[in-house]
């Protein structure tokens, strides 16, 4: 993901809008084609009149009053249940269990991990995240504990809405997810990509073990709000308009992640060796040899 | 994954990244880049700001100080407002500018704690037509590193910080993001200017 230079310049742009994606022959589901189109019709955002520096591209939220709606109903259920759940999981689970429960969420994501890592043409991670599930599975009790990470092998995520970028799909408007939450068009399609075609659920399904997709989902979710009890906290206390907080964060995040950069915004143009660059410009990988360490 | 996860680190980092703001600003004396600037303001105000033992109130004075001397606050003003900033007359962007300097110091002011044991390295710097992109890391005793990078403008061997970008979350772009939504919404740059008065009063 974070390659830094060797990025293509404007390779996954999101704004482009009048390419197909190439791929989309390979996704069988109609809501899935759906999306697309809906995708292809309206993602592009319109510059403004940039006369001087910053020069501005607005995000696409052309849902806007209907995103707001969902996102108050989703506080309001955040508030009465997800919010208390999480401060009584906290409270209740001891620490060992609430890591046990985290690692084997985690370890059960990585088969799609590893299937998203191969579409995506990423041949090293996806022998990272391969070894790191046989690793975890054998020595790390199924997933409960992470063995791995020991290794210098860390819990890496991808999910379907980055493997569609990397095919050059662009994210298409930003949506508010009933429940889900924040998300975009492209990223609801790869969710409900990952709903029919994450291998653990079928095995779980072809086991008649029904109810485990949901109990991992569930999971997920209060491992998720748990973590994020006080960032949340401290952001909605702290945010003027917490929607548009939630927005940008996301929006940010996921540029981050799939390595497009935040190319609506440019504020600046080229760096000294004359290349354009997005704002911000891909991090590099310093991962492998920091210096002075 | 659903899609909020995508969210989830940086928004635990987010919780004392903003403190980080405040930690690194520091002494400009550094005239080693814009890299040697970070890490002086790191290794030297960083622990100005954390340490337990100077009252609150004055290290609160200090913050201010470091937000105006090493942060570049007008033009942090200039990009978080955007067009808006343009079509301003003077007495409204001067107003701005000073809700602003309120608005960031109170923001950040209580949160210094999260700041302590804190250990910001320099990763590598990247230059760019009269500004820097300084990538660090900021480790802490527990939980994951925080990828940390800082955009530093430079004239004439003078460094100011001009924005921080937390795993890949510019804080310009968000606060950008932020105040465009209220404006948006209030018809005007007045809702802002009111919304930041109302909150800086508390």
């Amino acid at each position: 993901m974070r390659e830094g230079f060797e990025q293509t310049p404007g390779a996954d742009r999101g704004l482009v809008a009048d390419e197909p994606p190439a791929p989309l022959w390979r996704l069988r589901s109609l809501a899935v084609a759906i999306f697309l189109a809906c995708l292809l019709s309206v993602a592009a955002p319109l510059p403004s009149s940039a006369d001087e520096e910053p020069q501005e591209v607005v995000f696409s939220d052309p849902l806007e009053p209907l995103n707001r709606l969902v996102f108050a109903i989703n506080e309001t259920l955040d508030m009465i249940i997800l919010r208390p759940a999480a401060l009584v999981y906290g409270a209740v689970v001891p620490g060992a269990v609430r890591r046990g429960v985290r690692n084997v969420v985690r370890h059960l994501s990585l088969p799609f991990t590893f299937v998203n890592d191969v579409a995506q043409g990423e041949w090293k991670r996806s022998g990272d995240t391969a070894q790191r599930f046989v690793i975890n599975t054998m020595v790390g009790f199924a997933g409960l504990y992470d063995v791995a990470e020991k290794q210098g092998l860390p819990h890496r995520s991808t999910d379907f809405g980055s493997t569609l970028a990397a095919w050059g799909v662009g994210d298409g408007p930003y949506l508010v997810l009933p429940i889900a939450g924040p998300s975009n068009v492209r990223d609801a399609a790869g969710l409900l990509v990952q709903g029919v075609a994450d291998p653990v659920d079928i095995a779980f399904r072809r086991a008649e073990l029904d109810h485990m997709p949901l109990i991992r989902a569930g999971a997920a979710t209060l491992d998720f709000r748990y973590r994020n009890l006080e960032t949340l906290d401290d952001f909605k206390a702290n945010s003027l308009d917490y929607y548009a907080f939630i927005r940008t964060l996301y929006r940010q995040r996921r540029a981050f992640e799939i390595d497009s950069g935040t190319e609506m915004y440019l504020l600046g143009g080229k760096d000294k060796s004359g290349d354009e660059y997005a704002y911000p410009p891909p991090r590099p990988d310093f991962s492998r040899d920091r210096p002075g360490q | 994954m659903k899609p909020g996860k995508i969210v989830m680190r940086p928004l635990r980092l987010a919780l004392f990244l903003p403190f980080l703001l405040f930690t690194v600003a520091g002494s400009a004396a550094a005239d080693s880049g814009a890299g040697g600037f970070i890490q002086e303001l790191a290794t030297k105000v960083l622990p100005q700001l954390t340490d337990p033992t100077t009252p609150l109130e004055e290290r609160k004075a200090r913050f201010r100080q470091v937000l105006n001397r090493d942060f570049d606050l007008d033009k942090i003003g200039k990009l978080v407002l955007g067009r808006h900033w343009r079509r301003a007359p003077p007495s409204k962007r001067a107003e701005f500018r000073r809700l602003l300097e309120d608005y960031l110091s109170g923001l950040y002011a209580g949160r210094f704690e999260a700041l302590a044991g804190l250990d910001i390295t320099v990763d590598g710097v990247r230059d760019f037509e009269g500004w820097s992109m300084v990538y660090t890391t900021a480790t802490r005793t527990e939980g994951a590193p925080v990828l940390l990078d800082w955009r530093v403008d430079s004239t004439d061997g003078k460094h100011a910080i001009t924005d921080l970008v937390i795993e890949g979350v510019s804080m310009v772009i968000a606060q950008r993001e932020e105040f465009s939504a209220i404006v948006l919404e209030a018809g005007g740059l007045d809702g802002l200017l009111l919304k930041l008065r109302t909150r800086i009063a508390g």
